[in-house]
């Protein structure tokens, strides 16, 4: 059980990143990444909804029929969806008014379906749970690194505080930061998520040479 | 059971489940999220009326703020709110209704508008709803112009489901700070040759420095920004024609 657990820690949050190896939830991590905090509280919420649909699933795993097991995924991933809306709607309503569509998005994020299905539906609640809450942090880590850079570069700001212009005017450049433009657009994203993709495949990949 | 009827039954059974935990979740939510929805529109009204807590300054906030990012204490938000904003509902007159009948947009005989006040108690502005359609569905908007229809004082966009990170950008400071002090002159007939509003790829100069009838439009959301344009140049004159009509007893309300 400990070394499984372990096992799904490891695979989850880097051999087997449901975003840099599995290519799932890619249109959001397009979507939400040029902002830091709205990519916190879309990782957030995601990991929330994951964990809890996980444990649902696997709790009814006997009693599901096979031809509306989908309906049932669907059904229970919308219904914490719209848990986690309304509780940003009470708690940090202004986020919430930010984040828009971005929360409704999760509902459409192939990596939930693609758990549920893949492995929670055939394993232990507890495991099934471990395996949502890792699967919704190797999905953020990613997301959180691009939203940084996009961010930090499309707007010169880390979480809204405004960084680049006080660095480039220390340098002598009085003009302040140019903001790239390319960055907080949907190119810049994909740019992004290509070149993480292909660094930490790289890294991967030397690291099993050494291994072997 | 025969395993058909015994699906049909579970997911009956599944869903009604369901259902209760969420009508009861937001049962037990309506009420505050109805309050905190009241801050947001009071919060859109203080944006677009260009009224900031004492100690920010909008010309210090990032591009990429939001209305929601603005620091207000609630208790200050309220009382501002309740002395500087009036709201009054004004009859639409006949030359107007007959305007909208024939575009097919009639739906009612008055308008709510709201009067922003200065902090001596005198008309700064005018503000009211806008709603239009955007790439994938409405937006709707709190506009407030000049006591004289000139100038735009400012504009909130409230409810918005543009693609994230580009039309949904519209919610940004960066954008709505070009429609600070924007020349709505078209509109009154002054230029007819100009159109009323126009979206441009690059304005270099705000139109507080220097008004000009054009908006800075979002890269890679040109569909949203034609939906704004459409939606200003269709709800704004009808306003603007309301309150010139208006204007008598407009004045016997201050």
């Amino acid at each position: 059980m400990k070394s499984k657990a372990i096992d799904i820690i490891k695979e989850d949050l880097w051999k087997n990143n449901p975003v840099t190896v599995q290519i799932l939830g890619i249109c959001s991590t397009l979507a939400v990444t040029n902002i830091f905090l709205n990519t916190l509280l879309m990782g957030l919420g995601l990991t929330f909804v994951m964990a809890f649909s996980a444990l649902t699933i696997s709790l009814l795993r006997y009693v599901i029929p096979q031809r509306v097991r989908m309906m049932v995924q669907v059904l229970v991933i919308s219904s914490f969806v719209i848990i986690v809306d309304l509780s940003l709607k009470t708690t940090v309503s202004h986020i919430s008014r930010a984040l828009g569509p971005y929360v409704g998005l999760i509902i459409t994020n192939c990596i939930i379906m693609g758990r549920l299905e893949a492995f929670a539906s055939s394993n232990k609640p507890g495991i099934a749970f471990l395996d949502g809450i890792m699967s919704g942090i190797g999905y953020s880590w990613i997301l959180l690194v691009i939203a940084f850079f996009r961010e930090l570069l499309g707007f010169g700001t880390v979480v809204g505080i405004q960084v680049m212009d006080p660095l480039m005017q220390t340098i002598g450049v009085t003009e302040g930061w140019t903001s790239w433009a390319f960055m907080i657009m949907a190119p810049g994203g994909f740019f992004m998520l290509a070149l993480f993709i292909w660094v930490s495949n790289s890294m991967a990949m030397g690291h099993r040479n050494m291994e072997n | 059971m025969n395993k058909k009827w015994f699906a049909i039954f579970f997911m009956i059974l599944v869903t009604a489940f369901f259902i209760t935990i969420l009508s009861t979740v937001h049962e037990i939510s309506k009420d505050r999220i109805q309050e905190k929805e009241q801050i947001q529109f009071y919060r859109s009204i203080s944006y677009a009326s260009r009224i900031f807590p004492e100690d920010i300054k909008e010309e210090n906030l990032p591009a990429s703020s939001t209305t929601a990012d603005i620091d207000w204490n609630e208790e200050n938000l309220l009382e501002i709110f309740q002395n500087r904003i009036r709201f009054v509902r004004l009859p639409i007159v006949s030359s107007t209704k007959q305007l909208l009948e024939t575009r097919g947009s009639f739906t009612s005989d008055s308008a709510d508008i709201f009067i922003v006040l200065n902090e001596n108690g005198e008309r700064e502005g005018y503000g009211f709803p806008l709603r239009g359609k955007g790439l994938w569905g409405t937006i709707r908007a709190i506009a407030v112009v000049s006591s004289d229809l000139t100038r735009m004082v400012g504009i909130d966009f409230t409810e918005q489901s543009e693609t994230p990170g580009l039309g949904a950008r519209i919610m940004e400071s960066g954008f709505k700070y070009h429609f600070r002090g924007l020349d709505l002159s078209g509109f009154l007939g002054e230029h007819p040759e100009e159109k009323p509003i126009e979206m441009v790829a690059r304005k270099e100069t705000s139109n507080l420095a220097y008004s000009t009838n054009r908006v800075e439009a979002i890269t890679g959301a040109t569909q949203t920004c034609l939906g704004i344009l459409k939606m200003l140049n269709t709800d704004l004159p009808f306003y603007l024609d309301v309150i010139q009509e208006n204007e008598r007893l407009i004045k016997t309300i201050d």
